[in-house]
């Protein structure tokens, strides 16, 4: 009697433990994201995101483990009080290796066009001591990105995803040099 | 749960720091593009003042709104313009290195001085320069007529010559390095022979200031502070990773256009009010130039003298300095 009884605690066990466990043999291939991006919290913005992943492949011994090639749109923008905003429209390529879809890391690199607004009221000289007023005065440049980010699942149908991600963002051509920009981020992907 | 309350509270403070209103009633900000560069000015102060100090920083490649934390104080009486440099501060835009001549700054100085004037045209205007700000404005001013365009001129801890300056620096190196027993430096100093038509062929900057700080010519800095670098880093327009790009494009200005830099026989044609500020311990500047400048200068105006400085009084004897400003420029 005392047999049966540990046996069908044993099978009720597996039966929760694997429920608690179970994976899904997919992963979706689109996701949309959302979240803080900054230099710093003082230097503050918001970023957002589509990405589609173009191949992905999963093994699936005693966890699953994804691996997925993709391309994402971010559109960014960050102010600097009192000097600056600068918006970023850049595309990239990234890897992501996902585990039991509970959390995920990734890598990207992607090129794309920063564009800066002056927070200030702006005015060309001219030689003969001549100043014209320029609304929206500012700069486009090229630039590069490259990041490193993680993710964690934070719902039971493991479809959303905390994030945050370092990243490193080259200004060109900034007094003809290339202007590093270190940018956090803290957000949110939603698979769709 | 508790730390993560506390961790957000910390971090909406910084936020709503960096969003605060200016204390004094004048907060305008500028930016002049001229000739590749889009270079700002923040105006701070006290609207009721008649007085507009525009601060020259030094470097070249330094910073003029990273220093205004030691101008608050003069902001309660005066209106201050801080102006970051072409490929300096937070200065932005296409600029060359070429474009890094006396001329081109005195040029820069001359379009943000009418700017000023444009938008605040009752009020009466002062130069301020610190280090490479006093060179810039000493080329400004004996320059064509464009002493008539400013109301006074506060030279600090800078030259009128490059050679004079490094004849005096010398000197100011072989001294203490007698006093504190530094033979290298000694030697090294006692074995230059330098002239006008030499000295870009001799002087070594590394060694040059290696000695110099190491004799004591400068030992504190704002960055020494880290209440300063919180401030600089988080709550100030100043951009600090623009900045840091700057010292790799000067190497041409130090190669070259500091040795063209002499205007020791024009100083006599200055009319404007002078004020000469200088740091008594200064080693980067010696105190011995301060009395050279203004032997130069018509009238020979006293120099003030901050007996617990080196190279920045408005950083080591702020409210002194403040005190002095103010009365500078009445």
């Amino acid at each position: 009697m005392k047999n049966i009884k540990y046996r069908y605690l044993t099978v009720l066990l597996f039966f929760l433990a694997n429920s608690a466990f179970a994976q899904s043999d997919t992963i979706s291939k689109q996701w949309l994201h959302v979240g803080y991006f900054g230099e710093n919290i003082t230097h503050f913005g918001l970023s957002g995101g589509y990405g589609y992943s173009f191949w992905d492949s999963f093994k699936k011994r005693k966890n699953v483990h994804f691996h997925q090639l993709y391309v994402e749109g971010n559109f960014s923008f960050l102010i600097h009080p009192n000097n600056q905003a600068v918006f970023f429209l850049i595309p990239e390529l990234g890897y992501r290796y996902t585990k039991n879809s509970n959390w995920y890391l990734q890598f990207t690199a992607g090129a794309g066009l920063l564009r800066t607004f002056y927070l200030a009221k702006t005015f060309e000289a001219d030689e003969d001591g001549g100043f014209k007023g320029i609304p929206m005065a500012g700069k486009w440049s090229l630039g590069s990105s490259f990041s490193a980010g993680f993710g964690k699942s934070i719902i039971k149908q493991k479809d959303l995803f905390l994030f945050t991600q370092i990243r490193l963002i080259n200004e060109h051509f900034y007094n003809q040099k290339t202007l590093l920009r270190p940018i956090f981020q803290l957000g949110l992907l939603k698979q769709i | 749960m508790k730390q993560l309350l506390l961790l957000i509270t910390c971090l909406l403070t910084l936020f709503i720091g960096s969003c605060s209103k200016d204390q004094y009633e004048i907060s305008d900000n500028l930016r002049l593009r001229y000739k590749d560069a889009d270079m700002p000015i923040w105006v701070r102060g006290n609207a009721g003042s008649d007085r507009l100090v525009l601060f020259l920083h030094g470097g070249p490649g330094g910073c003029a709104m990273c220093l205004r934390t030691f101008f608050e104080s003069a902001e309660e009486q005066l209106i201050m313009a801080y102006w970051d440099q072409r490929i300096a501060g937070s200065s932005g835009g296409t600029s060359h290195p070429d474009q890094l001549t006396y001329l081109q700054f005195a040029d820069d100085l001359k379009q943000v001085i009418l700017l000023l004037k444009k938008r605040y045209p009752n009020k009466r205007l002062y130069l301020l320069g610190h280090s490479f700000g006093v060179e810039m404005a000493w080329q400004f001013l004996t320059s064509g007529n464009n002493q008539n365009l400013v109301d006074g001129f506060i030279a600090m801890d800078g030259t009128y010559s490059t050679y004079e300056w490094l004849i005096t620096s010398q000197k100011w190196i072989m001294n203490e390095a007698l006093i504190q027993g530094d033979e290298e430096a000694y030697n090294y100093m006692n074995n230059l022979s330098l002239t006008q038509s030499n000295m870009s062929d001799l002087v070594d900057w590394g060694k040059w200031y290696e000695f110099i700080f190491r004799l004591g010519g400068n030992p504190v800095w704002p960055t020494d502070d880290a209440e300063y670098n919180l401030k600089l880093w988080f709550f100030s327009p100043h951009s600090a990773f623009s900045n840091s790009l700057n010292s790799s494009l000067y190497d041409n200005y130090y190669d070259k256009e500091i040795f063209t830099f002499d205007r020791k026989s024009l100083l006599s044609n200055i009319n404007i009010p002078i004020t000469i500020f200088w740091g008594e311990k200064d080693g980067i500047m010696p105190i011995e130039h301060a009395y050279q400048t203004s032997a130069l200068l018509p009238g020979n105006p006293t120099p003030i003298i901050f007996k617990n400085s080196w190279h920045s009084p408005f950083h080591t004897e702020n409210d002194l300095f403040t005190q002095e400003l103010i009365k500078a420029t009445q």
